[in-house]
């Protein structure tokens, strides 16, 4: 039995929507993390936004993101110490204040009105892991 | 229970000057523009929209600006929303939270000097978990849309430019609906555009060019530019379209096509809502994913004034990424006892990444005026 191209193009979505990947799939690094989780999750208008910067963490550029999560600029070498806020401290997950803020482990969710989903989280914490390199 | 008073501004349910699809056919209405000023729907509504409000839909009470206590001059149009909210949400299994809050606060007007018009929203800006101390007093206010419009009385096009949401989809004014929350059309999202509009029959088309954030003190919404269209034809008992969007912004290129049903099924009373959206996103970096966002919503009328419904809403960030996907099922009362007030109650349970033993729940009763 031969299918016709529509039905072969409506099999291979449905294919395509069965074949879960998890997070392993997707790449740990900044170029993924914002504009997939971040920007979307956290740059509203209303919270991280330029404007609203609540709790003065502004998520709203790439750069600005990156300097107010892991403290210095990217290119830029590390700073002595931890950064500011401690949202992220390269390498480890486990101190770093952002995945304790994601997994609202003793403070408040964010995002407070959607937490994120599991996957997106352990991309954010493989992406720490490796070393929160800005590339 | 852990119960904690959350004292929040126009944060979590704001409406944006949009309308309620399910006044469509439900009511005497089959298009937008009949009961607002805006071919688009929401915000102002039209001397017959008024009527409609205060006659058809609540059977009690006025809806004339003021209860028609003062007519405008033919040349002017205003309006408002007032909202505030009372309820409770429940994270993931953690203690829930009680919830009230303003909600909205918008004024609109416009000013109509034959076929050109000037027509203005200002209203309160949120501030979710309060203000930064050294926040500019513009920072309190905001003009969600503002923009000029050109329309010729009985000419089939129309034509405007400013800042507003370009034409697509269902255009639920519920901001927090995955149709609008994950297609760049939350909260203060609203880009400039300019848009042209033509009826034709039963078809209605909409094409717009966008421009994102060119004034971030505005917070001009999403800093991508792009392209939108979208076409509509009514049917005897309902309404179809599709549209379709390309924006493009510094860390991203999105394309998205989606389909409109609306259907009312005058046996059982019931009007069906639909709504799929299709995007792929193409990183800077090349990577490439594919973003599915559904909604499907029935509500039927009841008694005079009453409004029942439930919906089902699928937001996929990423289709082929397991446990990222969100589902929602929500179940909305909406009351117009007298002309100008709505009683709406809205309970919705979202499961994220898959999980359906912690769903996060919220139950919000929201009141409504409207000038």
């Amino acid at each position: 039995m031969s299918l016709s191209p529509r039905s072969r193009l409506a099999l291979g979505f449905v294919a395509a929507l069965a074949a879960c990947d998890d997070a392993s799939d997707r790449p740990a690094d900044w170029g993924y993390v914002y504009p997939a989780i971040v920007e979307p999750s956290c740059a509203t208008a209303l919270c991280h936004s330029k404007t609203a910067a609540r709790a003065a963490v502004d998520l709203s550029t790439s750069a600005s993101a990156y300097a107010v999560l892991v403290g210095r600029v990217c290119g830029a070498p590390p700073l002595p110490g931890d950064p500011i806020g401690n949202f992220v401290r390269p390498g480890h997950p486990e101190s770093s204040r952002l995945m304790y803020l994601l997994r609202g482990d003793r403070t408040t969710v964010m995002p407070p009105d959607a937490p994120l989903p599991d996957g997106e989280i352990a991309v954010i914490e493989r992406w720490i892991l490796e070393g929160a390199s800005c590339e | 229970m852990r119960v904690a008073l959350i004292v929040l501004a126009l944060a979590l349910a704001a409406g944006t000057a949009r309308a309620y699809p399910q006044l469509q056919f439900t009511t005497g209405a089959t298009r937008c523009g009949e009961c607002h000023v805006t071919p688009d729907g929401g915000g102002l509504l039209t001397d017959y929209g008024r009527d409609e409000a205060g006659d058809t839909l609540s059977g009690r009470g006025d809806g004339r600006l003021l209860h028609g206590a003062w007519t405008p001059p033919d040349w002017l149009q205003l309006g408002g929303d007032l909202r505030g909210a009372l309820g409770g949400k429940q994270l993931d299994g953690e203690a829930a939270e009680l919830l009230a809050f303003p909600m909205q606060a918008d004024l609109y007007g416009r000013v109509a000097v034959g076929p050109v018009s000037i027509n203005l929203t200002v209203g309160g800006n949120g501030a979710a978990r309060g203000r930064n101390a050294d926040a500019p007093i513009t920072s309190y206010l905001v003009s969600r849309e503002h923009f000029v419009a050109f329309h010729q009385e009985d000419a089939p096009w129309s034509v405007r430019a400013g800042r507003f949401y370009p034409t697509l989809g269902l255009r639920t004014h519920d901001h927090t609906a995955y149709v609008r929350r994950h297609l760049d059309m939350y909260l203060l999202e609203e880009p400039y555009a300019l848009e042209g509009e033509y009826t034709r029959g039963r078809w209605q088309a909409f094409g717009s060019a966008f421009i994102g954030n060119p004034v971030p003190e505005l917070a001009a919404g999403d800093r991508a530019s792009g392209a939108a269209a979208s076409l509509e034809r009514l049917l005897d008992d309902g309404a179809v379209a599709g549209h379709a969007r390309a924006a493009f912004g510094p860390e991203d290129r999105r394309y998205l096509v989606g389909a409109v049903g609306k259907r009312w099924l005058a046996g059982p009373q019931l009007l069906v809502l639909a709504e799929v959206d299709v995007q792929r996103q193409r990183l800077a970096t090349g990577f490439v994913r594919y973003q599915l966002v559904g909604y499907l919503g029935v509500t039927r009328p009841f008694l005079p004034g009453y409004l029942i419904g439930a919906a089902l809403q699928r937001y996929a960030p990423d289709v082929t990424f397991g446990g990222t996907t969100r589902n929602a099922l929500e179940l909305n009362l909406q009351a117009f006892p007298w002309a100008h007030t709505e009683l709406h109650l809205l309970t919705r349970a979202e499961a994220t990444g898959g999980d359906t033993t912690h769903p996060n729940l919220l139950a919000l009763l929201q009141l409504h005026y409207y000038l």
